[in-house]
């Protein structure tokens, strides 16, 4: 990955002397795009890598930025680490034009990053990622028990759901009894 | 992405889902014992199965999943069979028949619709009766590619009841093996005329009773196009359409079998199809509904079949 991808080819192609039937069309110069997570790390990244993203593809084009205003304005995803976004960008720029291969064996196998990632991806609409991402997740329990399950992805058993929705409301109410009698005060 | 760490119960509904589309069976099953909402989650989705198949014991049931040729679970649990068949989608369904339904309470007191493209029932020393078959193929949705009758078909086996049935009629192949009755033939091609089925329908028949191809021939004799002894192409009321009666033989056949042990081939055609283009290999077919039939006999040999 490269968060500041380098090498992009700024100079305009020669202009050929006749211009033959299947000669390609001039390469147009790849415009560039920058995000940045919780770190304000901002990461510099081609419209090309960003095309697997939804979310990021429907900004640009609803925006209209130019290169500098993209430059100034970077797109902030405040809801994600930023060692989180870097694994994103990359996964964008590795498969950047490429079709994406059945699987994918980079990614973390640390539970919590797995599913920080499967959070991330899921928002930015990353359809492909976000399938590798679930097989991966799914992965984590193969062969397990119900009650390996529910201690590798600590799921509550459903006494213990009821308990904790009991005790919130339970808050609820005295939060509400207290604010209730605040305003008879004030009123007062 | 906070402070807290993530997990699973912090994944939306729609991710929690496509984990589940990944996951195995086993792996189903444990996650929809954890809580009460993943078992909401996991019944939500339903599941491909290559091979799913059914036998009767003394009127107990059991069934078995099979992928690629591996035994992936067997069991004889009413309830384990029932949610199989709500959540399954099969490639493949195999019923062992033998009066499935000995206690009339339905095919194993399942009442919802089936997911399956190729089903067959298969042979038993009892023969396949009608009301288990009709029970299974009244249960099936859509999308039924071929039905398979591979077991012994007895002079009683309502053949009307079967071929009113949607998915028989838009099957692209079905076969009878052991149909004790000269009309089937006749019957089967009426009903794609009614019905005016797809070109390429197919439907094979064995039978060890005679009169298969007179009595087709004989309700179809104002629209026969072409016949010699071993064919009859009719015409339908679509004009695009024919309807081809082929008779397997060859000397095999002829040598082993009692003469009245017949075998037929009947499809919708194109009305263009040329005769030169008729496919003179009846093994082959006569093998898809017979697999061990010409097991001692010599496929490469050169011994052609001889067809008018």
């Amino acid at each position: 990955m490269s968060s500041t991808e380098q090498g992009t080819s700024s100079a305009a192609p020669a202009e050929p002397t006749t211009a033959p039937e299947s000669a390609a069309a001039p390469e147009v110069p790849e415009s560039f795009y920058y995000v940045h997570g919780k770190d304000k790390v901002v990461h510099k990244v081609s419209a090309g890598a960003l095309q697997h993203s939804a979310l990021i593809h429907g900004m640009i084009s609803n925006l209209g930025y130019t290169e500098e205003q993209a430059k100034a304005n970077p797109f902030p995803f405040e809801n994600i680490d930023g060692d989180i976004l870097q694994m994103v960008v990359d996964w964008c720029n590795q498969h950047k034009g490429k079709p994406t291969p059945p699987e994918d064996t980079n990614l973390p196998k640390q539970k919590e990053k797995l599913f920080d990632l499967v959070l991330a991806v899921n928002y930015l609409e990353i359809k492909e990622l976000l399938t590798y991402c679930c097989k991966q997740v799914a992965m984590m329990v193969k062969g397990k028990s119900p009650e390996e399950i529910r201690e590798i992805w600590m799921i509550p058993t459903d006494a213990e759901d009821e308990a904790a929705e009991k005790e919130a409301k339970k808050r609820a109410g005295k939060e509400a009894a207290g604010e209730t009698a605040a305003a008879a005060g004030d009123a007062k | 992405m906070t402070e807290k760490d993530k997990n699973w119960c912090d994944m939306p509904a729609e991710v929690k889902l496509e984990c589940i589309r990944n996951m195995e069976l086993k792996e189903r099953l444990s996650l929809r014992c954890t809580a009460k909402a993943e078992n909401s989650l996991v019944d939500s989705q339903t599941m491909h199965f290559e091979n799913f198949e059914i036998s009767f014991y003394m009127g107990m049931p059991q069934f078995k999943l099979v992928e690629n040729t591996e035994k992936i679970v067997t069991s004889r649990s009413i309830a384990f069979m029932q949610y199989i068949l709500k959540i399954g989608i099969f490639e493949n369904m195999k019923f062992f028949s033998e009066n499935m339904n000995r206690e009339n309470k339905g095919f194993v007191g399942f009442t919802g619709k089936i997911s399956a493209k190729n089903i067959s029932f298969t042979d038993s020393l009892m023969g396949i009766e009608k009301k288990d078959v009709l029970d299974v193929l009244e249960r099936l949705g859509n999308g039924v590619e071929s039905i398979k009758l591979d077991g012994n078909l007895g002079i009683h086996f309502a053949l009307d009841d079967i071929l009113a049935i949607s998915h028989v009629q838009n099957a692209r192949y079905c076969h009878f093996k052991f149909i004790h009755q000269p009309d089937t033939v006749w019957k089967i091609a009426k009903m794609w005329t009614e019905n005016n089925s797809k070109i390429g329908s197919t439907v094979l028949v064995s039978t060890s009773v005679d009169g298969s191809f007179d009595e087709f021939h004989t309700h179809f004799a104002d629209f026969i196009v072409s016949e010699t002894s071993r064919r009859i192409r009719v015409r339908t009321n679509n004009p695009d359409h024919h309807i081809l009666l082929e008779r397997g033989s060859d000397e095999f056949l002829d040598e082993h079998f009692n003469p009245q042990f017949q075998f037929f081939r009947l499809m919708v055609i194109s009305a263009e199809m040329k005769e030169s283009e008729y496919d003179d290999n009846c093994k082959e077919w006569i093998c898809m509904m017979h697999p061990d039939i010409f097991d001692e006999y010599d496929f490469d040999g050169d011994d052609d079949d001889d067809w008018d």
